[in-house]
C-alpha cells in the first residue's frame, strides 16, 4: 500500500486498495474526519482476495494517516509472518447439534447451538461469519422444525473475518455429517436419505424461515433432486460405491461420501456500471466491480457484448479508482458477475436503445430493423443506409456515456453437491482423495471456463481447510502457524483434478442475466464430504477439521 | 557494499549493493524487473523462481553478491517479441492457467527449465515438477493441462525445424 | 523481513576459506546453497556476523570414486546427485533419498555439504550416509580429521565441526551386491520435511535368511538414528511379516520424538513404526528380487 498526500488539494491517494475500495474509502474519509471527495482509493492488479485480503484494516487508516502528518509518501510492505498473524482469520467454530428423524428417514427437528471464535475483536466482518453459519444451515432440506443459536466469543486470538464461503464451509459439515451419523444408524442409504428430504422445486421460492443481516433467507429456485440425479448418473456413484467395496491395496481403506449445500451469493444489494462510447466505436465499461483474478474484466465485457451488440475485442473494462468510479461495493460474496452483470447489461441495453432510437429517426427505420456495428447503425441488409457514429454521438460531444445502478436486496442461491472418494493409510493418518466430484447449478453461466475455473480453485482452498491449513496457537497464546512452512497450503500433489458438472436447470429470477455468483460453490462442501468418506473409510464418525495425519490416526485407532 | 556484473535477459546490469541485498530485492528494485513476486521470502511459495545460468532458483534465497557474473532469466525475458508470447505463455492464455497471476512468472520459470529436460513429460509428471510453485487461485488443473499443451506444441514446433 | 547486516567473503581456494574461518571462527558462518540458512537470516533467527561464501570453490564440488568407494564433494549440488549415473548405479540409496529433498528448485542450489553440516533432524541425506555407514572428511588449519556419521552428527542443528572447520567431502562405503534397499518417508505435503521416515539396507542368503540389516531413522530424535537392536533381531531371520513386524516394534521402542504442531511424540512413535515396516518389507522384496 502506498499513500501520498496532497497539501493544495487537501487530498490524500491510497494506491493498493483490494475488494472493497469505495466502501473502505467513506471508512477512511469518516475516520480522517474528510469529506470523501478528498480520499481516492486505487486498486492495483495484485493478488486474489478470498475474503480476508481488502478489508479496511487498521493499516488501511494508519498508513494515511502518516502521510498526511509527515507530508511524504508512505508506503507499507506486509511480510508473510506479518500477514499470517494478523490477518483475518476465520472457520473456528465448535457445534452441539441434534436432529430428529423417523425411522424411514423423514427429518422432522434440527437445534445447534455454537461458539463462534471472533478472536481479539469485531473487526469489520462483525457477526457475517456465524450469522451466515446460524441462517443457512438447513440447508437443502425440509426442516419441519429448526433452532439454531450462537455465541461469538472473543478470545486471545487473531481476529476473524469471512474467508471462501464464509460459515457455510463449517455448517455443511455439521448438517452433512448430522445426515449420515443419521442414515448409518438407521440403516438407511445415506443418497436416498437426502433424497427424500430435499426441498421439492413446487416449493420456490422457499423461505428457509431464517434471516440473514435482517432480509429473510428465501431460496430464489432451484430443482435439487435434479441435480442430484444428474450427478449420480454423471459422475457413476454406483461405480464410486463399487471401487469402495474393492480391496484397496496395502492397508488402505476405502471410503466414498457426499455433500449437498446450497450457497449464497449477491449480498451488498446494489452495484453501479457506466458505458461509454466513442466515435471510433470504442466501448469503456466502468464497473463498481474489482478484480481478484477471478476474470470480472472478460465477464463484464461479455455482457456488454452481448447487450450492446459491439463485438467483444471493442470493450475495455475499468475498474479500481474511485476517482473515476463514483460508486461501487467490489467483489466479494460471489457478486461480481450477478451484480456487477446486471448493472453493465441494465447500461449496455440503455445505450444501445438510444442509439438505435436515433438512427431509427435518420434512417426512417424502426429499431428492430437496425444494426449497430463499430462503424455505426445502418438498416439490416442494406448497409450502405447507415449513419455513422460520429454523427449519432455528435449531439453528446462525441461521447455517449450510459449509467446504471442494479439494485437487488434479495441474496441468490446456487446449490451443488460434492462428491469424495478416498483411501486412508492408517499406518501414517495419510488420506488420499482418489476422486473428487461437483456438481454445481449456478442459475446461468456467462464463462464456462472462468466459472470452472472458480471451482477448481475453490476446491483447492477446500483441501487446505480439510487436511492441510490451520492457524495453531500454544498455551500461551502464541501462533504457531506463522510462516509457510507452517501454515501448509496445498501444492500440486495434494489436490488432485476435480471433475465438474455444472447445471443452468435453475436460473435466478432476482436479475435479468438468471445469473447467481459461483466463485465459493468449489471450496464449500468440500469438508463434509471427505469428512463423510473418511468416516465411511475408517467406521468411525469425523467430527473435526482439520484432519491432520495425528487426527486420523487416533481415529483409526479408536 | 561489492560492485555486481549480472546478465538478466540477456542485458548486463551493473551497480554497488549491499551483501545482504536478495537477489530478488535486485531484480524487482534495481533491474525493475517486477514480474518477479515475493510471496513469503522463507523459500517455500515459489513466486519469486527465476532462472540462476539455466537453472530455476529461489530468489529469495541468494544474495545479489552471489549472481554476480552468473546470467539470470526472468518472466520478462520470456517472449520472443512485444507481439508474440512464448508458447508456454500463450498456452496458459488460452486455458486459464492464470487468476490473480501472483504465481505465475515463478511457474513460467519452473515450467520452462522443466519442459527443456522433459519435452514429453506426462500429466502425473508436470504436476510433481509443479509442487514447489503454490498457488492459490487455480488449483493447479489448469496449469497442469497448460503445460501439456504446451509440451505438445513445442515438440511439433522442434519436429519442424530440422 | 529482510536479513540483518553481515559482512562477506567469498575466497575462491579451500586454503583461503580456512584461513577465514580460522580468523573469525564462532562470528562466521559458512554458506553453501543457502536453502536453510537464508530463510533462518530471512526471519532473522539467524544473524551471523559474517559470511563466508565458498560457492566459488570449484574443487569442493563433485561425485567421483575413490576405489570402491563414493566421494562426494560437499559443494555437490543435489540436483547433480540425482543425475549422476554413477550414483544411480552403485548407490541407489542415495538416489531414492535425493529426490524426497524438497522441490526441483532447492535442489538446483542446496547442497550435500550444506545439508549435512545443517543437520536437520528431519532431512533425508544425513539418515541416508547413516544406513551407508558414511563417513565426513573435514579440513582446518589444524589438520585434517574424519569422523563417522556417527560422531559427525550430535543433536539437533549440530554437528562435531568446530567453528574453524570446513566439510570437504563425504565418503560413501561401497553397497554390496544383491542388496536391497529402500528409502520411504511420510511428510504432510510433497516436498516437506519427514513426519518420520526410514532408510533401509537388506543382504539376504539364498536361503532367505537376513544376513545385514541396517536401519536408520528421520525425525526420530535429535540426530539420525539406527535402529541397531532390531537390526540385530533380524540377522538370520527370514525377512517374513513376523520378522519384520517385530523388528519395526524394537525399532521404535526407545525413541521420544519432539512434539510440535504438525504431530505429537506418540503420533511420530506410530508413524515411525510404519514407515520402518514398509521399509523393510520394500527392501526385503527388493533383495529377494535379487537373489
Amino acid at each position: 500500500m502506498l499513500a501520498e498526500y496532497d497539501p493544495r488539494r487537501n487530498s490524500v491517494t491510497v494506491w493498493g486498495a483490494a475488494k472493497i475500495p469505495h466502501v473502505n474509502k467513506k471508512i477512511l474519509a469518516q475516520l480522517l474526519g474528510w469529506n470523501e471527495e478528498q480520499v481516492r482509493l486505487i486498486e492495483l492488479h495484485v493478488g486474489g482476495g478470498f475474503g480476508a485480503r481488502g478489508e479496511f484494516y487498521p493499516e488501511d487508516f494508519l498508513i494515511p494517516f502518516a502521510a498526511i502528518r509527515t507530508g511524504k509518501p508512505v508506503a507499507w510492505v506486509e511480510d508473510r509472518e506479518e500477514n499470517l498473524r494478523a490477518t483475518n482469520h476465520s472457520r473456528e467454530q465448535v457445534h452441539r447439534c441434534r436432529m430428529a428423524v423417523k425411522k424411514n428417514g423423514t427429518f422432522l427437528a434440527l437445534t445447534d447451538t455454537f461458539l463462534n471464535n471472533t478472536g481479539a475483536y469485531v473487526r469489520t466482518h462483525g457477526m457475517t461469519v456465524p450469522g451466515l453459519s446460524v441462517s443457512m444451515l438447513p440447508g437443502p432440506y425440509r426442516w419441519p422444525a429448526y433452532r439454531g443459536e450462537y455465541r461469538s466469543v472473543v478470545t486471545n486470538k487473531t481476529p476473524g473475518g469471512t474467508y471462501r464461503s464464509p460459515g457455510r464451509f463449517e455448517i455443511n459439515l455439521v448438517r452433512e455429517r448430522l445426515v449420515d451419523i443419521a442414515a448409518r444408524r438407521l440403516g438407511l442409504d445415506p443418497v436416498e436419505v437426502r433424497r427424500i428430504n430435499l426441498i421439492g422445486r413446487e416449493s420456490f421460492p422457499h423461505d428457509v424461515g431464517t434471516l440473514y443481516d435482517g432480509h429473510p433467507v428465501i431460496y430464489d429456485s432451484g430443482d435439487y433432486p435434479l441435480l442430484l440425479d444428474k450427478a449420480l448418473k454423471s459422475f457413476d456413484w454406483e461405480g464410486m460405491k463399487r471401487w469402495r467395496e474393492e480391496p484397496a491395496a496395502g492397508a488402505l481403506k476405502r471410503g466414498v461420501g457426499i455433500g449437498y449445500f446450497v450457497e449464497k451469493a449477491g449480498p451488498a444489494e446494489r452495484e453501479y456500471a457506466r458505458i461509454e462510447l466513442n466515435e471510433k466505436g470504442d466501448v469503456f465499461v466502468y464497473t463498481g466491480s474489482v478484480s481478484v483474478g477471478q476474470g470480472v474484466e472478460t465477464v463484464l465485457a461479455q455482457v456488454c457484448a452481448s447487450h450492446l451488440g459491439l463485438p467483444y475485442e471493442r470493450i475495455t473494462v475499468l475498474h479500481g479508482d474511485t476517482e473515476t468510479i463514483p460508486e461501487g461495493m467490489g467483489a466479494f460474496g460471489s457478486r461480481a458477475t450477478m451484480l456487477g452483470g446486471a448493472a453493465v447489461m441494465g447500461a449496455s441495453e440503455a445505450l444501445r436503445e438510444q442509439l438505435l432510437d436515433a438512427a431509427a429517426e435518420e434512417l426512417e427505420a424502426a429499431p428492430a430493423d437496425l444494426v449497430l456495428t463499430p462503424e455505426g447503425v445502418s438498416v439490416a441488409g442494406a448497409p450502405s443506409r447507415m449513419v455513422p457514429l460520429s454523427t449519432l454521438l455528435k449531439p453528446h460531444g462525441g461521447v455517449l456515456k450510459v449509467e446504471d445502478r442494479f439494485v437487488c436486496d434479495l441474496l441468490g442461491f446456487p446449490y451443488g453437491i460434492h462428491f469424495a472418494a478416498v483411501e486412508v493409510d492408517p499406518g501414517s493418518g495419510a488420506i488420499h482423495v482418489r476422486r473428487f466430484a461437483v456438481a454445481y447449478d449456478v442459475g446461468r453461466v456467462v464463462n464456462p471456463m472462468l466459472m470452472e475455473g472458480q471451482i477448481s480453485g475453490g476446491f483447492a482452498q477446500g483441501i487446505g481447510g480439510t487436511l492441510l491449513e490451520e492457524f495453531s496457537f500454544d498455551a500461551s497464546g502464541q501462533p504457531l502457524a506463522a510462516s509457510f512452512m507452517d501454515y501448509l497450503l496445498p501444492t500440486s500433489e495434494e489436490v488432485p483434478d476435480v471433475e465438474m458438472l455444472v447445471t443452468e436447470d435453475a436460473p435466478s429470477p432476482l436479475n435479468p442475466l438468471g445469473v447467481k455468483g459461483a466463485g465459493e460453490g468449489g471450496t464449500a462442501a468440500v469438508g463434509a464430504a471427505i469428512a463423510n468418506a473418511v468416516s465411511d473409510a475408517l467406521g468411525v464418525e469425523v467430527t473435526r477439521l482439520p484432519l491432520s495425519p495425528q487426527r486420523v490416526m487416533e481415529l483409526a485407532g479408536a | 557494499m561489492r560492485k555486481v556484473a549480472i546478465e538478466i535477459n540477456g542485458n548486463l546490469v551493473e551497480a554497488e549493493v549491499e551483501p545482504r541485498l536478495l537477489l530478488a530485492d535486485f531484480i524487482r528494485d534495481q533491474a525493475g524487473l517486477t514480474g518477479t513476486h515475493l510471496g513469503c521470502e522463507h523459500g517455500v511459495c515459489g513466486a519469486c523462481t527465476v532462472q540462476l545460468d539455466g537453472r530455476p532458483t529461489r530468489s529469495c534465497l541468494m544474495f545479489t553478491v552471489q549472481a554476480n557474473g552468473h546470467r539470470i532469466a526472468t518472466v520478462e525475458g520470456m517472449a520472443p517479441s512485444a507481439h508474440e508470447l512464448h508458447t508456454l505463455q500463450q498456452a496458459f492464455h488460452e486455458n486459464h492457467a492464470l487468476q490473480c497471476g501472483f504465481c505465475t512468472p515463478g511457474i513460467l520459470m519452473t515450467m520452462e527449465a522443466f519442459l527443456r529436460d522433459e519435452p514429453n513429460p506426462t500429466p502425473a509428471a508436470i504436476r510433481s515438477a509443479l509442487a514447489g510453485n503454490l498457488c492459490r487461485c487455480t488449483g493447479y488443473q489448469n496449469i497442469v493441462k497448460a503445460v501439456g499443451v504446451a509440451a505438445e506444441r513445442m515438440r511439433k514446433e522442434a519436429g519442424s525445424v530440422s | 523481513m529482510k536479513p540483518a547486516l553481515f559482512e562477506y567473503d567469498d575466497p575462491a581456494t579451500v586454503d583461503a576459506a580456512l584461513d577465514l574461518l580460522a580468523r573469525y571462527g564462532d562470528e562466521c558462518k559458512v554458506l553453501a546453497g543457502g536453502q536453510s540458512l537464508v530463510p533462518l537470516m530471512n526471519f532473522r533467527l539467524a544473524r551471523p556476523g559474517r559470511l563466508i561464501d565458498i560457492n566459488r570453490i570449484d574443487s569442493l564440488a563433485g561425485i567421483k570414486r575413490e576405489g570402491r568407494s563414493l566421494s562426494i564433494g560437499a559443494m555437490t549440488r543435489h540436483v547433480d546427485v540425482e543425475r549422476s549415473e554413477e550414483v544411480a548405479r552403485g548407490w541407489p540409496l542415495l538416489a531414492e533419498a535425493i529426490g524426497w529433498v524438497g522441490h526441483s528448485q532447492i535442489r538446483n542450489r542446496g547442497t550435500v555439504g550444506g545439508s549435512v553440516a545443517h543437520a536437520d533432524p528431519a532431512a533425508e541425506l544425513p539418515a541416508a550416509f547413516a544406513v551407508l555407514d558414511a563417513k565426513f572428511h573435514i579440513q582446518s588449519k589444524r589438520g585434517a580429521r574424519t569422523l563417522g556419521w556417527d560422531q559427525f552428527f550430535v543433536a539437533e542443528f549440530t554437528t562435531s565441526l568446530a567453528p574453524d572447520e570446513l566439510l570437504i567431502s563425504v565418503e560413501v562405503p561401497p553397497i554390496e551386491a544383491g542388496t536391497g534397499l529402500a528409502f520411504v518417508e511420510y511428510a504432510r505435503r510433497h516436498g516437506d520435511f519427514a513426519l518420520g521416515g526410514a532408510a533401509v539396507m537388506v543382504n539376504v542368503a539364498r536361503d532367505g535368511r537376513c544376513e545385514k540389516a541396517s536401519i536408520a531413522l528421520l525425525s526420530a530424535g535429535p540426530a539420525p538414528v539406527r535402529a541397531r537392536n532390531a537390526e540385530a533381531m533380524l540377522a538370520g531371520r527370514k525377512l517374513d511379516e513376523a520378522a519384520i513386524g517385530a523388528a519395526a516394534d524394537e525399532a521404535v521402542r526407545d525413541l521420544h520424538p519432539t512434539s510440535d504442531l504438525h504431530g505429537s511424540s506418540e503420533y511420530r512413535v506410530k508413524l515411525l513404526r510404519t514407515m520402518t515396516e514398509r521399509g523393510l518389507r520394500t527392501a526385503a522384496e527388493r533383495a529377494a528380487g535379487k537373489t
